[in-house]
């Protein structure tokens, strides 16, 4: 379950990493810049979901 | 054993997938190396709960008052996450986000150990009079 | 314990030949009832007196380790958790290093309240053996005098109850305060390594060593220059001091040998009744503190081992001086002690034993 996070993230940015290529390619340098803002955007939010997990549980550790 | 070779697996994925990405999407490979440092304390949370657990019945078996430990708990934690989100920044090219960071963890210890540091000075309060 | 000296002083009279050795009631007044108990089962010499002391003690002697242990355990408790970080230690940037400062902080708290305690159990130490003291030199300057030494007697009983009275109240005003100064220093030395915190807290040890140490060669050479004093009770007397100064604890035990060695040799069995009992209420009076504080050094020096096999930092040295602060207090309670009974073994030598 920990290694899925890392591969969904890598996907992630593989994804738009070869997306950005294309785009790049083909001339369409905004939408270039657009798809890795969006990849960024995404990843961010399934990484706060997980740090957030990771404050909780610190709090519930060490009752803060 | 078998989970510090699971976790130093995890590390090293995240570490190749953040280096297949640098070349291209740079931004990205420094998210897969903050998931691959979020990936490897979840994994950790159960280990280190019971190490938590251990050194709570330590500090409690001395028989002295353990809020004195909780402050220590705070700057040991605030060191690692700075330290950690440091590096990450320098990762990232950023060594004056990286310093301003560990100032600002500094500062925060220094927050965080002010209960102390109020006890100690009443304690030399006292003792000075007496 | 009242009926067993009542009676011992009542076949002293039987069977020694000479002056008045029947313990005065304030003398035995003046013994605390705690160092009473531990007296328990003396059998009314020196040697009888010093195993029946130390018989009892060694039972107070566990309990006393496991309750010290507790603040010993806490203080490697937090030298551990910081180490645990050590890792992470070989830092970027000139950053103060704050891991180690909370460990500081929480160390000097844990450390304070046993510190307050363990000076208020000396401090009590030494107010009783002042009191004792005074008592003690009462009874003996009256036999001196009765066994002819008026002159010598009365210098010697008014010169050492000033001195101990001036030594009470140097270590009350200057050099307790100065103790909690230096533990406060050295904290604060941990806690900012790159200052020159750390000699200053060499400093006021240093200090408060050569205070206690210079003050008692000072109350010898009153005594020798005031009267007889025999070269036992001299190079015990002038040993005290040295061992003082160097403020190591194994020779505070030195010192007491050395004072009941000077007893065994200068004391007869005569006026050895008052002067025994004297040196043995002394004993007593500070065998419970001795422990206390003498044990916590010896924790403390040893947590200071483990931290610094543990890993470096300014922690080990924190916890050292922290001991060290412990050792001052038991010299000084030990200084009261060799007060009196240097002066019990000049008035032994007085009286030409």
């Amino acid at each position: 379950m920990d290694v899925d996070l890392i591969f969904k993230i890598a996907a992630i940015g593989i994804l738009v990493a070869v997306l950005n290529q294309l785009l790049i390619r083909s001339g369409r340098e905004e939408q270039a810049l657009m798809t890795t803002l969006a990849g960024l955007v995404v990843v961010l939010m399934i990484l706060l979901r997980e740090i957030s997990a990771l404050f909780d549980l610190a709090k519930a550790l060490f009752d803060f | 054993m078998e989970l510090i070779i699971r976790l130093v697996a995890l590390a090293v994925l995240a570490a190749l997938l953040a280096l297949l990405l640098k070349g291209k999407q740079g931004e990205l490979g420094l998210l897969v190396a903050l998931a691959g440092l979020a990936a490897l304390f979840l994994a950790l949370a159960e280990p280190f709960g019971e190490l938590i657990a251990f050194l709570r019945t330590l500090s409690e078996g001395t028989g002295l008052d353990a809020a004195v430990f909780t402050p220590l708990y705070k700057i040991l934690g605030i060191a690692l996450v700075v330290h950690l989100g440091g590096q990450l920044c320098r990762d990232a090219g950023e060594s004056a986000l990286a310093a301003g960071l560990e100032t600002a963890g500094s500062v925060c210890a220094i927050l965080a150990a002010l209960p102390l540091l109020e006890r100690a000075l009443s304690l030399l309060g006292e003792l000075m009079q007496g | 314990m009242r009926y067993w000296l009542c009676l011992f002083a009542a076949l002293a009279l039987l069977c020694l030949p000479a002056g008045a050795v029947e313990l005065p009631k304030e003398l035995t007044d003046a013994l605390p009832s705690q160092a009473e108990r531990l007296l328990e089962g003396e059998t009314g010499d020196l040697l009888g007196g010093v195993s029946a002391l130390w018989g009892n003690l060694r039972q107070e002697a566990g309990k006393i380790l496991r309750s010290r242990l507790k603040t010993a355990a806490g203080v490697l408790f937090t030298v551990l958790l910081c180490g645990m970080l050590g890792g992470l230690r070989d830092g970027n940037g000139a950053v103060p290093d704050f891991v180690p400062m909370g460990g500081a902080l929480v160390i000097a708290a844990l450390t304070a309240s046993s510190l307050k305690n363990l000076v208020g159990l000396g401090w009590e130490a030494m107010e009783a053996t002042s009191v004792f003291g005074k008592a003690l030199l009462g009874a003996l300057a009256v036999s001196l005098a009765a066994g002819g030494a008026v002159q010598t007697a009365s210098l010697q009983q008014v010169g050492t109850v000033l001195f101990g009275t001036f030594l009470l109240e140097l270590i009350r005003r200057l050099l307790l305060p100065l103790v909690y100064l230096y533990a406060a220093t050295v904290t604060a030395a941990a806690i900012a390594p790159e200052t020159p915190l750390r000699s200053l807290a060499e400093a006021i040890r240093k200090a408060v060593s050569w205070a206690l140490g210079g003050s008692l060669a000072a109350f010898t050479l009153y005594l020798t220059l005031t009267g007889a004093v025999s070269g036992a009770a001299d190079q015990a007397a002038v040993r005290a001091a040295k061992a003082v100064l160097s403020g190591t604890v194994p020779v505070v035990g030195g010192i007491l040998s050395d004072a009941a060695e000077t007893l065994l040799a200068g004391a007869g069995v005569l006026r050895g009744g008052i002067g025994i009992f004297g040196t043995l209420g002394v004993l007593a009076i500070c065998a419970y503190p001795f422990l206390h504080l003498g044990i916590q050094y010896l924790l403390y020096r040893g947590a200071g081992f483990l931290a610094e096999a543990a890993g470096g930092g300014p922690l080990p040295k924190l916890i050292g001086g922290l001991g060290s602060a412990f050792a001052l207090v038991l010299g000084m309670t030990a200084s009261c002690a060799a007060v009196i009974i240097v002066a019990i073994a000049a008035a032994m030598g007085a009286a030409g034993l």
